[in-house]
């Protein structure tokens, strides 16, 4: 176990030193110049010059590299041209944004996903498994920023329920534990911005869980009608077993391993995937952020949130890895 | 009724899924914006890049203008004239050479930290400007020395002779700082630090969120009339976005709203749409120096197969007026009068012919910004009207910084590329200097022109701004004629400024000198009951 655990990591380190390598060629070579997001609008030639120098533009490509990796190991991604701040800060503030909605969603997309999957499978004529069918379906066709923008115009346009925007507007910000607005309320007994945080978090969820919603339930109904066919169910229902205990305590254990792993990747796909979602509800997270740098050029963000993304699917990767190989002895063995 | 077994695992999941959605959805009651007749929310687009009031060169301007004040404002009236409102200056005066400038200061005024505003405060900003080099620093480049003979007297001594009086109502690096704050690198104010002497004060910026700002009590022009207390810019990334938070009345201003959704914003009964002149113009850039554009008449041509009406009234929907001069009218020293040209097939014809260039063989490229809707609709209506004298257009959107790079370069420039410009100062010289003056290393010249007597002229007139303003003015308009009859761009717009405010915010006073909102000399209005 130890063994594989390690060879894992290997093969993750080399995929992460690979796409960050490969980024940091490829915003170097495309055509464009950096210094423009560095200077504003009307820089001189003397302004110019001095920008290349100060931000190392000037050095050969190996030496750019070299000074790249070196900051890398010290945590240290430079400063960005956009906004002057440092990387690691900018991306640290945004990262607990990204990380919340991404959670918050992948909690709603598997209450909602796994009941329903399940339902359509113990139920395979009932309507309500044609209608889990048609969400499941809508949910991966539909263009996750049009439904974002038709939830904006229903909820916060005509009924006015929620909020448009943003993640929060009742300043000033609670005293922060985790960087998580939901937890960080809770902890403080600040109930009317937890309120405030819960209004702002629930249209991009939904918007961002209903594509992860249609993965699931799909997965949990194939593999649920795939256990509910076994012989020990029917061995289970001889014995006298309560139906609700064969439900729950059989079948759906052995169904949701292979969920687990769909789960896992769905999980990171909505950590890397929420740049449209950021953009269209001016959330504050790591995908807003890389829009804004892809649009200016703004090099220095763009390989380091390449860099974490990069860490997290390989994170996400090597733990689904080891969690499939502790949870089914047949794996193991 | 009696429950089938079977049925009973369906009951307790949907029990499941109900108080789950129930928790959730217990934050959607009615939504409304916490109300506070004394703040106002502006929806901004971009976050505040640049803290430090000496650098800063962008869109920050509209909160720094807020927390900084220059000697004195520079208000533009209609037609191009205008007037100096006293600021941190009462009043100011120039040698005859226009070498030596003299300001007298407001005295008692402080900044936000508790310091003393004084000629020293003066001295040290514009130092540490001149300094830092960065931004619009270079304004200040004549100035040789500064003396602050007491504490509300301030002299500038200029290698030569430059207008003071303009460049210290510039709305860059012309704002006073604490002095306590003076000898700090750039590094302290970009985490989101502030001490100017302006009516409100820097209190919280959150990165990527908003920035609020704060009545400072002890502000020099004082809080007797109706004005906001709190000042909050809220980042709002998305243009639709921002359509749907007026209309809601979640904000009080929304900026950067596009053209297409302004007249439907004008039938929202509790939105008001302001649209008023600014400095900023449109034009596409014609490389004289790449063949076929080296030839003058069918530079000629092509400037007079570009419809400028449908321009101005169907592309920009009357966001802008006709250009009559490369100086935009709103601004001094704009020539007026000229022989612009217009839509003209026939003697397109006529140049092309006797240009002597045969259109088959020439294949046009035309570089813009992508993101600009109104580059795109009228690039194609070049590439449609060229293509009717048998030239072919090929059209390559773009983002800015790569386009500015391949024009730079004569090898890689393409034949013609967008540009929207606006001054550093208040100057018609920023046109002409900035885009067609000859320059080594070529910086935003991507017109690639080089005409000695048109730089001449502009030479002479910027160091006439200084002593002889008239006679300056003379120089320019002489310089636009050159530009016009040598055909070095197609200028088609002088762009206005939109504002979408709630009605229930006092009217603007706007003022193209300053790509902002000053919330001080506003208030909302109290319904009558």
């Amino acid at each position: 176990m130890i063994l594989f655990f390690l060879r894992r990591l290997l093969a993750s380190f080399l995929v992460i030193l690979a796409v960050v390598g490969i980024t940091f060629l490829v915003v170097r070579i495309l055509p464009g110049n950096p210094v423009t997001a560095w200077l504003g609008p009307h820089p001189t030639a003397e302004q110019i010059e001095l920008a290349r120098t100060q931000l190392g533009l000037e050095k050969p490509l190996y030496q750019q590299a070299w000074i790249f990796f070196k900051g890398i190991m010290r945590g240290d991604l430079g400063v960005s041209l956009r906004t002057r701040q440092p990387v690691t800060r900018e991306i640290a503030q945004r990262f607990a944004a990204t990380f919340e909605l991404t959670t918050f969603a992948m909690i709603m997309a598997l209450v909602c996903g796994i009941p329903i999957g399940v339902l359509a499978a113990w139920y395979p004529d009932h309507w309500l498994a044609r209608v889990e069918q048609y969400i499941s379906l809508a949910g991966i066709a539909i263009p996750i920023f049009w439904m974002g923008m038709l939830l904006q115009i229903m909820f916060a346009g005509d009924l006015r329920w929620l909020p448009l925007q943003g993640r929060s507007v009742l300043p000033p910000p609670p005293h922060s534990y985790t960087g998580l607005l939901l937890i960080d309320t809770l902890l403080n007994g600040e109930w009317k911005k937890f309120h405030d945080a819960l209004q702002h978090i629930v249209m991009p969820a939904i918007t961002l869980a209903i594509a992860s919603f249609g993965i699931i339930t799909r997965n949990v109904r194939v593999s649920m009608a795939e256990a509910l066919r076994q012989s020990y169910i029917l061995n289970a229902r001889a014995m006298g077993i309560p139906e609700p205990r064969i439900f729950f305590v059989h079948a759906l254990k052995n169904a949701l391993i292979p969920v687990i792993t769909v789960a896992g990747l769905v999980y990171g796909y909505l950590l890397g995937g929420t740049f449209l979602v950021e953009q269209v509800f001016d959330w504050p997270g790591v995908g807003q952020l890389a829009v804004h740098s892809i649009l200016t050029n703004d090099i220095p963000v763009i390989t380091g949130v390449a860099l974490l993304y990069a860490v997290i699917y390989t994170g996400i990767n090597l733990c689904l890895d080891v969690l499939y190989r502790w949870i089914d002895p047949r794996i193991r063995e | 009724m009696v429950l089938k077994k079977r049925e009973r695992p369906l009951l307790t999941l949907l029990g499941m899924m109900a108080v789950v959605g129930g928790l959730l959805f217990s934050g959607c009651v009615h939504y409304s914006r916490p109300g506070d007749p004394n703040k106002v929310v502006y929806a901004m687009y971009a976050d505040v890049k640049d803290w430090d009031p000496a650098t800063a060169f962008s869109l920050e301007v509209m909160v720094l203008g807020n927390i900084y004040e220059p000697l004195h404002w520079f208000i533009a009236d209609s037609g191009g004239s205008y007037h100096f409102r006293p600021a941190l200056a009462t009043r100011y005066e120039a040698s005859a050479d226009g070498k030596h400038w003299t300001f007298y200061l407001r005295s008692g005024v402080k900044f936000h930290d508790g310091q003393l505003f004084t000629a020293r405060a003066v001295k040290k900003s514009i130092e540490r400007v001149k300094r830092l080099k960065q931004g619009a620093a270079y304004i200040w480049d004549a100035v040789a020395a500064i003396d602050t003979p007491n504490d509300t007297t301030v002299i500038f001594h200029l290698r030569y002779p430059a207008p003071m009086d303009l460049i210290a109502a510039a709305q860059y690096s012309a704002w006073m700082i604490s002095p306590a704050v003076a000898d700090c690198t750039t590094a302290f104010f970009q985490k989101g630090r502030a001490a100017g002497t302006g009516p409100y004060q820097l209190v919280r910026w959150e990165p990527g969120k908003r920035v609020i700002l704060q009545k400072f009590a002890n502000y020099w022009g004082g809080w007797e009339k109706p004005h906001f207390r709190t000042v909050e810019f809220r980042l709002v990334a998305d243009a639709a976005t921002r359509v749907q938070l007026i209309r809601r009345g979640d904000v009080d201003f929304a900026g950067l709203i596009p053209v297409e959704n302004i007249a439907a914003m004008r039938h929202m009964p509790e939105v008001a749409v302001q649209v008023v002149p600014s400095w900023r113009n449109m034009m596409f850039l014609l490389n004289t120096s790449k063949p076929p554009l080296n030839n003058l008449w069918f530079r000629k041509a092509i400037v007079h197969a570009f419809d400028y009406q449908a321009a101005v009234q169907y592309v920009l929907e009357g966001m802008a007026t006709r250009a009559v001069a490369p100086v935009p009218h709103t601004m001094w020293g704009h020539a007026e009068q000229l022989p612009m040209p217009a839509l003209d097939l026939d003697k397109a014809r006529e140049y092309l012919l006797k240009s002597g260039i045969n259109p088959d063989t020439v294949q046009l490229t035309l570089s813009y910004v992508a993101s600009v809707n109104a580059y795109e609709q009228c690039a194609l209506m070049l590439q449609k009207n060229l293509a009717r004298l048998g030239i072919h257009l090929e059209l390559q959107p773009g983002l800015w910084n790569v386009i500015w790079e391949k024009a730079r370069n004569p090898q890689t420039a393409p034949h013609l590329i967008s540009m929207t410009w606006w001054p550093t100062y208040p100057t018609p010289g920023d046109w002409l200097k900035g885009l067609f003056h000859t320059q080594e290393p070529n910086v935003f010249n991507l017109s690639h022109y080089h005409n000695t007597k048109f730089d001449s002229l502009v030479d002479a007139a910027l160091q006439l701004e200084a002593t002889h303003r008239q006679k300056a003015v003379q120089l320019y308009q002489e310089a636009q004629q050159i530009l016009v009859a040598d055909a070095v761009a197609i200028f088609f717009a002088d762009l206005k400024v939109r504002f979408v405010k709630r009605r229930s915010v006092s009217p603007l006073h706007p003022n193209p000198a300053y790509e902002m909102i000053y919330f001080y000399s506003l208030h909302r209005n109290v319904p009558q009951l």
